[in-house]
């Protein structure tokens, strides 16, 4: 088929309201998202109180003005524990996502790339992973290191890495037979040029994409890790442990749980609105 | 009332397709794209016109736009078409299917667009005469299996059990035609039908069509970009440039005394079958440039920049094909041909 | 002349053999289906290059013709071991290209380097034109790689594109545009051979005739010898001197592309002829004026052709 115009890539040709539609979330989910983390990083200096600062008189208070939403069975401001939590979240959700990526992606490419036994072993590994019911990967990995932020940090990144192994994989296959990879070839460039000068930029998007539901995914393993005890350790206030906290006090001091529940929600639907767009607009993968 | 006025004298009928003044927009990211600038065809019974282009010409638009086939990113902003005098665009979507089915025919490039890949083929064709027939699933399994055979495919029984993959290339053009035809529509679109098959297989492709249309007294519009194919199979040819029809007329006159300047480069810049007598007759004629860029055309003649013949009135020119010889018409008021032997 | 200035040296003179291959062949096993596997039945063979043959001289262009499942594509890249053959000698410049490795298969690769056929995706998508080409040059110690623009630079004025492409991404460009980029790639690395791979397949007609001429032009500047692999015999005629018709992994025929394309002697290569649409109203295909015609359509040709199998 001659097609000799500029190539449109999809897109390019989306239909008005489509991109309108994209821009509307692109637009709420990236204005919530940076609300929430310019919250987070500015904890210290708007933060009403010290989230560990005790005070039992005022405990199991409903939300006032002085205490935006309440406080805990401490007396503990929720509203300044919640604003720490989330810092504490966002910095170890992105440290937990994007550390495995480039690992990820770059044993995937070379799985694909080589074939053969390199490629049996490494995807034979991510299917390991992968098969692991992932609790008990992190309870494994938590019994050795002792429970706390780290052991589900390091949980999660040896969970997290054969994901994007596998998406790298998958797309390094039709990659490679593509005519600039067989060029490389031709041109005589050398495996490791090939791999990391060649196909790397061109497999990362997918796996970006991917990170966007993941880091939502994290976020909620995190908060389900510290509510289970596994993650972080009381005092220390992160979204997931203060919902533990409240659950006692569900029917009587309900904003304990119920607030940073929301928080967590509207964090996660953030990312993925922000995802999404970044998922269409880089809809040409593969092409 | 004296003598009787002889009916056929002057007097021609009616076209069986025409299109007026057809403009279609495409939403683009970075704004609209007028892919088809206002257009004027007419097809008669019978006839067979070429529609001929390179990338961005607009031709395999206009044909889409015939049955309203075209992406939801695409709007027909302007222009009439009319089928044996109904109004194509108007009509709903009932009316729409009814043309679709019956009365034109579609053949595409690539028949994995239109044949389901995961359904043997003699079942796909049944259904399709099931539905535009009206045939009991016995009845149309049979003809289906007819229809085959008239296409040439040979052992029809047994191939119309196979799947689309199955087939060669050529085979599965032979199915889609049968599709197209099987409700003997009286026009015939095809959009590139033999692009993707070798130049074997091709002709053997081309000899189905012309027996085909013979058969079935069909029209037939021919979408290309290979001159060889529009200048074997066609009656009429239209040549499209960035969206305009910048030349149409008689196949013969349009190889012979090609009158606008890009069709004459066109013809000039086919490689021939014959080798070269010597280095020197080695060079190609070419039309210098690049393919109009059609987010950024210039006022005028969109072909101006790579005119050999471009003056100032270019820029003005409003593209309406004025005649220049028999049912011979060009846009370009400037330029007229002497014979291109 | 080379990109770099150098000239070709003494033994290396016009019309000697350059490539030399024999009896090339490669096969491909089909995958078997649910119930050939259950019966062990032993895979099906394909020989997609079967006892193929031919000499490359230098300074002049070979045309490999043939459709679709001639082996025309994996006997080109069999040259270059992008496809490992099966069997046969290949051998270039004396070089024994299939006992090559490492360097010494990275020097025959610089010295005979191929343009692919679809300008979509034989550039990195995510490269710039310059630093593609920067790179061909880099990776193989071209001299002029110290003074970039001026390397690229001269690069692409070769293959008739402004300077300011080097900023450009692929998606800027046209198909045309992205074939010359292919081309001043292959050429950055300072080759011998160019094999240009259905490179013009994908244009526009008139994109078409700009690259032919385009390759014509380096050919006599360069000194370079070619082999053009394409499915369109009109390609064929007007690029080469000499001609390989395949059909089915064997070379069914062939000479000078004069001789061959005037008097066909192999009946594959008459019907390849004969079936050719040319751009005359006046001379339309006596295939396609036959009213009588046979009942399956078939062209018949006096060697075995299964109307029925798949491409």
């Amino acid at each position: 088929m001659a097609t000799d115009s500029v190539q449109l890539l999809p897109g390019d040709l989306q239909g008005a309201r489509s991109v309108r539609s994209g821009l509307l979330s692109v637009g709420i989910g990236s204005f919530l998202l940076v609300v929430i983390a310019a919250a987070a990083f500015l904890a210290p200096v708007i933060a009403p109180y010290a989230p560990n600062k005790l005070d039992i008189t005022h405990a199991l208070a409903s939300p006032s003005w002085a205490h935006l939403m309440g406080t805990d069975e401490v007396g503990r401001d929720v509203f300044s524990r919640v604003l720490y939590g989330v810092r504490l979240d966002l910095a170890v959700v992105l440290l937990v996502t994007y550390v495995p990526l480039p690992i990820g992606v770059l044993l995937g490419a070379i799985a694909g790339y080589f074939g053969g036994v390199t490629d049996m072993v490494i995807s034979r590994a991510a299917d390991v992973v992968i098969a692991f019911p992932f609790l008990v990967l992190v309870i494994a990995v938590v019994a050795i290191t002792g429970p706390g932020l780290w052991g589900a940090s390091i949980g999660i990144i040896v969970g997290g890495w054969a994901m994007y192994a596998r998406l790298a994989r998958s797309e390094m296959l039709v990659l490679r037979e593509r005519q600039f990879m067989l060029a490389t070839r031709a041109l005589g460039y050398s495996h490791a040029r090939a791999i990391v000068r060649h196909a790397l930029p061109n497999l990362l998007r997918s796996s970006i994409v991917f990170s966007a539901v993941d880091v939502v995914i994290n976020l909620l393993l995190l908060a389900g890790l510290s509510f289970l005890g596994l993650g972080v350790q009381p005092p220390t206030a992160e979204l997931g442990a203060i919902v533990a906290s409240g659950q006692p006090y569900l029917l009587t001091a309900w904003w304990i749980a119920t607030l940073p529940g929301l928080v967590l929600v509207v964090l996660g639907v953030a990312v993925s609105m922000v995802g999404d767009a970044i998922g269409d607009r880089w809809g040409d993968v593969g092409s | 009332m004296g003598a009787e006025v002889d009916a056929t004298i002057g007097s021609e009928p009616r076209p069986l397709l025409e299109i007026r003044g057809l403009r279609v927009v495409f939403a683009a990211r970075r704004g609209r794209l007028t892919v088809v600038r206002g257009v004027d065809l007419e097809v008669r019974e019978g006839e067979t016109l070429g529609l001929v282009g390179e990338s961005g010409s607009g031709k395999t638009t206009t044909l889409r736009s015939i049955i309203r086939l075209l992406p939801s990113t695409a709007t027909i902003e302007r222009g009439d078409i009319l089928f044996d005098g109904t109004h194509v665009l108007a009509l709903g979507p009932q009316g729409l299917r009814s043309l679709r089915a019956r009365a034109i025919g579609t053949v595409f490039q690539d028949p994995y667009s239109t044949l389901n890949p995961v359904a043997r083929v003699g079942r796909q064709l049944a259904e399709t005469m099931e539905l535009n027939l009206g045939l009991t699933r016995r009845e149309a399994w049979a003809r289906a299996i007819e229809a085959l055979d008239h296409v040439g495919i040979p052992s029809p029984d047994r191939h119309a059990r196979s799947y689309p993959h199955e087939l060669s290339g050529g085979m599965r053009q032979r199915v889609m035609f049968a599709m197209a035809i099987a409700a003997r529509p009286r026009l015939l679109l095809a959009d590139e039908p033999t692009t993707a098959l070798d130049v074997t297989t091709q002709a053997q492709i081309l000899a189905l069509l012309v027996r085909l249309r013979r058969e079935n007294g069909m029209a037939t519009i021919l979408v290309s970009h290979d001159l060889g194919v529009i200048a074997q199979m066609c009656d009429t040819v239209a040549v499209m440039y960035a969206g305009f029809i910048v030349e149409r007329g008689p196949a013969r006159e349009i190889y012979r005394r090609p009158h606008h300047p890009y069709t004459q480069g066109l013809l000039r810049s086919i490689p021939g079958i014959v080798p070269p007598a010597s280095p020197d007759e080695a060079h190609l004629s070419t039309i210098p440039g690049q393919p109009p860029n059609l987010q950024n055309l210039p006022a005028g003649c969109p072909f101006a920049p790579r005119c050999p013949h471009v003056r100032a009135g270019c820029g003005e020119i409003d593209m309406t094909l004025q005649r220049a010889g028999d049912a011979h018409m060009t846009a370009c008021p400037f330029v007229r041909s002497s014979d291109v032997a | 002349m080379s990109p770099d200035g150098s000239r070709p040296g003494a033994d290396e003179s016009p019309g000697q053999p350059l490539l030399v291959v024999k009896g090339l062949r490669k096969e491909f096993r089909l995958r078997r289906s649910v119930t050939e596997w259950f019966r062990r039945a032993p895979a099906a063979r394909v020989a997609a290059v079967d006892d193929v043959s031919f000499v490359l001289r230098r300074g002049e262009t070979l045309g490999i013709a043939g459709e679709s499942g001639s082996g025309k594509t994996t006997a080109v890249r069999c040259l270059i071991r992008l496809v490992e053959p099966d069997e046969g000698d290949i051998h270039f410049a004396g070089i024994d290209v299939r006992a090559a490795s490492g360097r010494s298969l990275r020097e025959v690769r610089r010295r005979m380097q191929m343009v692919f056929q679809d300008p979509y995706t034989s550039l990195n998508p995510r490269m710039r034109v310059g630093p593609a080409i920067l790179e061909a040059g880099r990776v193989h110690h071209r001299p002029g790689v110290d003074d970039p623009a001026r390397f690229v630079g001269r690069l692409l004025e070769l293959v008739n594109l402004p300077a300011s492409i080097a900023a450009k991404r692929p998606r800027e460009l046209s198909g045309g545009e992205r074939q010359r980029v292919a081309i001043a790639r292959a050429l950055a690395v300072g080759p011998e051979v160019l094999i240009a791979d259905e490179a013009v397949s994908a244009l526009d007609v008139s994109v078409q005739a700009q690259l032919l001429n385009l390759f014509r032009s380096l050919k006599s500047e360069l000194g370079l010898t070619m082999i053009f692999v394409a499915h369109q015999l009109s390609i064929i005629a007007q690029s080469a001197d000499y001609v390989a018709i395949m059909h089915r992994g064997k070379v069914v025929e062939q000479g000078p592309v004069a001789d061959v394309f005037r008097a066909p002697r192999h009946p594959y290569t008459q019907t390849l002829l004969a079936a050719h649409p040319e751009p005359n109203p006046d001379n339309r295909l006596a295939i396609l004026n036959e009213v009588e015609m046979e009942p399956s359509g078939e062209v018949v040709v006096s060697h075995d052709k299964d109307p029925g199998g798949p491409t």
